[in-house]
């Protein structure tokens, strides 16, 4: 630590503004950087260091650091969000589901008591969800002091730095030790002159600290701490949750001829929004509903990632009235203000990073996943190795099945003597079932469904499925029907507490078709005396009747009034 | 004329020399032995004793380093020999603008570079005002401050001494005699919290969990604490909680058993074990419990509303219980937190399965924690039927006396027939796993102030919970199907 020793006049860097060169992992009571004249003061130094290991007797047991750069090997499985429902697609931006991850690292101890820092973990982890196997742990922490123009500020605030101004004409540059008197936004220094704030003087003047500070590290840090022991290699294992990742479940069905069976293969889309990609990773998807419990009381929040604005005191100018002069005064202000002659921002590393990554599209459709139980979940397991990229999706395939049978069902529901619809809609009806060709968890998702026509591959309807289990039907909505027409009319018969009418369906088709009639049910009235054979179907009365080509088929019904109470 | 650069810094040699000895310790913070005990509802309790050389007489004592989330009127301060005259928090912030506005009235030394050469000419300057623009007087002259919007230093000659770089609570004292003494300060601060996580890694088929739990504490209150004891109650001191019910789900019940834990009045206490420093912006855990082999198993629920009818199967929710009691259970109170639930996948390794929120739940309870639905496992909910039917009841609705002029009266009573609705439900559970499971399937909404609700028949003997609430344990067989039919009369 920066312990105020001698007038040590700070060595001139020409290079960078932020000396990055000390390691990081040096023992605390260690670290502090002298400048060329610091010898003289070695004497008060000693007695200072001793005081202060009197004080505070945990700095005398030097604690090592040891950083864990990435793992050796890694484990993802990606959790849809269920939020999202079953017709919502991926947002690459804006991923809401979430990940399980678990990497394992080799680690390399000196004995005693030490700090393991983990790095190259994901940027989106869930520190309070972390787990460590492998070593005994008595203390897990996630630091979220940035290192960054503010972090920078507010750390040395109270403490000596370097202000090194450049001469715009020669170019020259000159030094002079500062001591920074306020907090960031506020900049004011002390200089050998007197006070000033230096963000307002127009000069081209940045701050030299000498050091980058070890609490304060690139990106949010996990670390752990460890009692005594042994030394050695360790195994470890990081287990965590980040958020920013999601996939689901596309489904492409090609019609046979005559539209009584499918080819049905299914994919899965994962999506990773992270900027940590995953080398080789052992990749699965976890289908069904996962509940999370969101609590945001307890979460820390990152210092340091707000930029820097620098106040300055008013600065109206004399010229500052109107119109063109407005221009003039935004041009000064932003001069003095934050951009040129400012103090000069370190860059942001995850920027840059996220720039970089491209959104790549890798389709690995060779190989099937595997599907497995996982409690009342489903686990799908992606065969061999992959990466996860960071901003980046993938898709892999998990269900090929061919000849799945299933019908083409027209379908219309009338409420007492009003249809829901204008036209009836046309579906596609299959049982889940192995005898069917099917037989399989069917994770929630959307469906596309082609069909030959002129020699060509056309799209004959799009819908979206829940969660459907082995042995559930599955009804999926292709579209409206055109060729297919009804006419619901009451008829001239009526009674004291009831009124007859006539459903009449039209095939337009040179094919028979399956036609459905749901009577939506109500306990004010009662449908009674169908002309034609009817059946009970979730709550509903069902008429199913086939309307042969190019012909139509009509049905009879009563409505009795029971609202007589 | 330009400084050389030896003499430059020979000057700030001797200029540093003299504030080193008045502000050595800024690295390091001024705290003492520190204190901190942490509640949940983003309230912590901060004791800091300083060892402070207190002169004789009236003085005012700076305190740095307190949390910038105090809260000033809490601050009590404990010592021998003094009275305290007034405390202060001040957060009149140093800035350019607040030094600037000090300055009214006073001389700065102007110091201008010309942007060509780089000479640097000096010049002392009169602040005159200081309104939108810093207007100065410069000799004879009046100018305003950068109005040609070249570049020059203001060079203040000191700070006025209310200025601060961070808020500082300052406390005024009379002293009766001088010397180093203990002095406990003591106040509330926000931005400290904490909370707990637990892992539950769940055996299914060995019907056991293992638990470990962690205390997790936050500190955004943009102040370390250094070495500090820490000591957690689990409780919201001074609130009354309106926190998560969870009446909805079957399998909650409060036990009665006493943990092994330290207490304060009501509420436990969780002491850490060793001395820690909380730093600012950062997220602690520390464990506190470990648990191999405790009692679980999983359940499923499903609750329909009035009515509530589909046309597709809906999945039940999955359902993990265990106990708190001593018993087969965990042995002990678990403060609030967040329960994660995990399990090993055919490999070995532990995927999660879902997680759900606890209050503080005390020893020998019975928990019930929705961890997420069941892909396998479903109700369909259907009204198969709904009419009116009149029971062959009557309720009197009204009686009133008559009384005729001859003296003679007449009771008379009106009458009228109950109307009942009858509700035919058909509820079809559904088990796609291969092994039999037993669905907790509820139906609601059945007290509507009406009351005098029967079912006259049921597939299954049914329970009712409450007035609102009946209940069926429906067995499935694996890869079968239930169907639990029920009738219900309901006056609306």
């Amino acid at each position: 630590m920066a312990l105020c020793l001698s007038p040590v006049r700070v060595e001139r860097s020409r290079d960078t503004a932020l000396h990055l060169h000390q390691p990081l992992d040096f023992a605390r009571g260690e670290r502090c950087d002298w400048g060329v004249n610091g010898q003289k003061s070695l004497s008060r130094l000693r007695l200072l260091a001793m005081t202060m290991l009197l004080l505070f007797p945990a700095l005398a047991a030097a604690q090592s650091v040891v950083t864990s750069n990435g793992p050796d090997a890694v484990e993802v499985s990606i959790y849809r969000d269920n939020s999202r429902g079953d017709y919502g697609e991926l947002d690459l931006s804006y991923l809401q589901g979430f990940a399980l991850i678990s990497e394992t690292r080799t680690v390399s101890l000196p004995s005693g008591p030490a700090t393991i820092r983990f790095e190259g973990v994901a940027s989106g982890i869930d520190p309070a969800s972390a787990l460590v196997t492998g070593i005994g742990i008595e203390e897990k922490n996630q630091d979220a002091r940035l290192l960054s123009q503010r972090g920078l500020l507010d750390h040395f605030t109270g403490q000596r730095v370097t202000l090194r101004r450049t001469d715009p004409a020669t170019g020259e540059t000159t030094e002079e030790s500062a001591t920074i008197r306020s907090g960031s936004d506020r900049l004011i220094v002390q200089t050998a002159a007197g006070f000033e704030a230096v963000a307002c003087t127009g000069l081209n003047q940045t701050l030299v600290f000498d050091r980058a500070p070890e609490e304060l590290s690139a990106k949010p840090t996990l670390s752990v701490e460890v009692g005594d022991q042994p030394g050695g290699e360790y195994t470890l294992t990081l287990t965590y949750l980040a958020q920013n990742f999601d996939w689901q479940a596309n489904y492409v069905a090609e019609f046979n001829e005559d539209a009584s069976a499918i080819d049905l293969l299914g994919w899965m889309t994962m999506a990773s929004g992270d900027a940590t990609s995953f080398v080789n990773a052992n990749t699965n998807a976890i289908a069904g509903t996962v509940f999370r419990d969101q609590d945001y009381a307890n979460t820390v929040f990152a210092e340091g990632l707000a930029p820097v604005r620098y106040q300055c005191w008013p600065m109206a100018t004399t010229g500052a009235f109107q119109g063109y002069n407005y221009a003039r005064r935004r041009y000064s202000l932003r001069e003095e203000g934050v951009a040129r002659g400012a103090l000069a921002a370190p860059p942001a590393p995850m920027m840059m990073e996220a720039v970089a990554a491209d959104q790549v599209i890798m389709v690995t459709g060779s190989k099937i996943a595997e599907q497995e139980e996982l409690g009342d979940l489903k686990l799908y397991r992606i065969p061999f190795p992959t990466t996860v990229a960071a901003n980046s999706q993938k898709q892999v395939a998990f269900l090929k099945k061919s000849r799945v049978s299933g019908e083409i069902i027209y379908q219309l529901q009338v409420e007492e003597r009003y249809v829901r619809s204008s036209q009836p809609s046309r579906l596609f009806r299959m049982q889940n079932e192995a005898k069917d060709g099917l037989g399989e968890p069917l994770p929630s998702g959307q469906f596309a469904f082609f069909q030959q026509a002129l020699g060509l591959r056309q799209l004959v309807g799009e819908d979206s499925m829940s969660d459907k289990a082995v042995g559930e039907e599955i009804e999926l909505t292709l579209g409206g029907a055109d060729n297919v027409t009804f006419t619901l009319d009451a008829t001239e018969k009526y009674g004291a507490d009831w009124n007859s009418y006539e459903l009449t369906i039209r095939n337009a088709n040179p094919e028979s078709i399956a036609f459905e009639t749901e009577f939506l049910r109500d306990p004010d009235y009662s449908y009674r005396k169908f002309s034609r054979r009817t059946f009970e179907r979730d709550g509903k009365t069902v008429w199913h009747t086939i309307v042969p080509a190019n012909d139509e088929v009509t049905l009879r019904y009563r409505v009795y009034d029971e609202d007589d109470g | 004329m330009r400084f050389n650069s030896f003499a430059k810094s020979a000057a700030s040699i001797i200029v540093f020399t003299t504030l080193c000895a008045q502000t050595a310790p800024t690295d390091k913070s001024a705290q003492g032995d520190v204190a901190v005990t942490i509640y949940n509802n983003n309230q912590a309790l901060i004791r800091d004793e300083r060892r402070i050389n207190v002169p004789a007489g009236t003085t005012r004592i700076p305190f740095p380093d307190v949390s910038a989330q105090i809260r000033p009127e809490t601050v009590t301060l404990n010592g021998d020999g003094f009275d305290i005259v007034e405390q202060n928090f001040d957060y009149d912030l140093l800035s350019p603008g607040a030094l600037m506005a000090k300055a009214v009235g006073q001389t700065v030394t102007l110091l201008r570079t010309n942007p060509a050469t780089g000479a640097e000419t000096r010049e002392r300057a009169k602040i005159l005002a200081v309104n939108g623009g810093v207007v100065m007087q410069i000799g004879s002259r009046i100018e305003v401050l950068r109005d040609d919007g070249l570049p020059v230093r203001v060079i203040f000659d000191r700070i006025p001494p209310n200025l601060r770089a961070k808020p500082t609570l300052s406390i005024t004292l009379d002293s009766a005699r001088g010397g180093t003494r203990p002095l406990a300060l003591s106040y509330l601060s926000q931005g400290l919290g904490w909370g707990a996580d637990y892992v539950a890694l769940f055996d299914e088929g060995g019907n056991s969990i293992d638990v470990q739990g962690w205390i997790t504490l936050t500190n955004n209150t943009g102040t370390t604490f250094e070495n500090a004891r820490t000591l957690l109650v689990a409780g919201s001191v001074g609130q009354v909680s309106r926190g998560r019910g969870r009446n909805n789900i079957r399998g909650n019940r409060p036990g009665t058993e006493s943990a092994d834990r330290e207490r304060l009045g009501d509420f436990y206490i969780y002491p850490l074990e060793k001395r820690t420093t909380i730093a600012n912006a950062q997220q602690k855990q520390v464990s506190f419990l470990d648990i191999a082999g405790a009692r679980a198993q999983r359940g499923y629920q499903y609750t329909n509303g009035w009515l509530g009818s589909s046309d597709d199967a809906r999945s039940v929710s999955s359902v993990l219980k265990f106990s708190t009691s001593n018993e087969g259970g965990l042995g002990d109170a678990l403060p609030a937190g967040t329960v994660r639930v995990y399990q090993r996948d055919a490999r070995g390794n532990a995927q999660f399965i879902g997680e759900s929120g606890i209050g503080h739940t005390p020893g020998g309870s019975e928990l019930a924690l929705v961890t997420g639905e069941a892909f396998d496992i479903k109700v369909q909910p259907v009204v198969v039927n709904r009419s009116r039917i009149a029971a062959n009841e009557w309720e009197r609705t009204a009686r009133y006396r008559i009384t005729r002029s001859d003296g003679s009266s007449e009771t008379a009573t009106v009458e009228r027939q109950k109307q009942f609705y009858r509700t035919e439900m058909r509820y079809t559970v559904t088990n796609a796993s291969n092994r039999p499971v037993t669905v907790d399937l509820a139906q609601r909404g059945l007290d509507r102030y009406y009351g005098d609700t029967r079912v006259p028949s049921e597939s299954i003997v049914g329970k009712q919970r409450n007035a609102d609430t009946r209940v069926w344990q429906v067995p499935v067989p694996a890869n079968g199907e239930t169907v639990l039919t029920v009738t219900f009369d309901t006056q609306y």
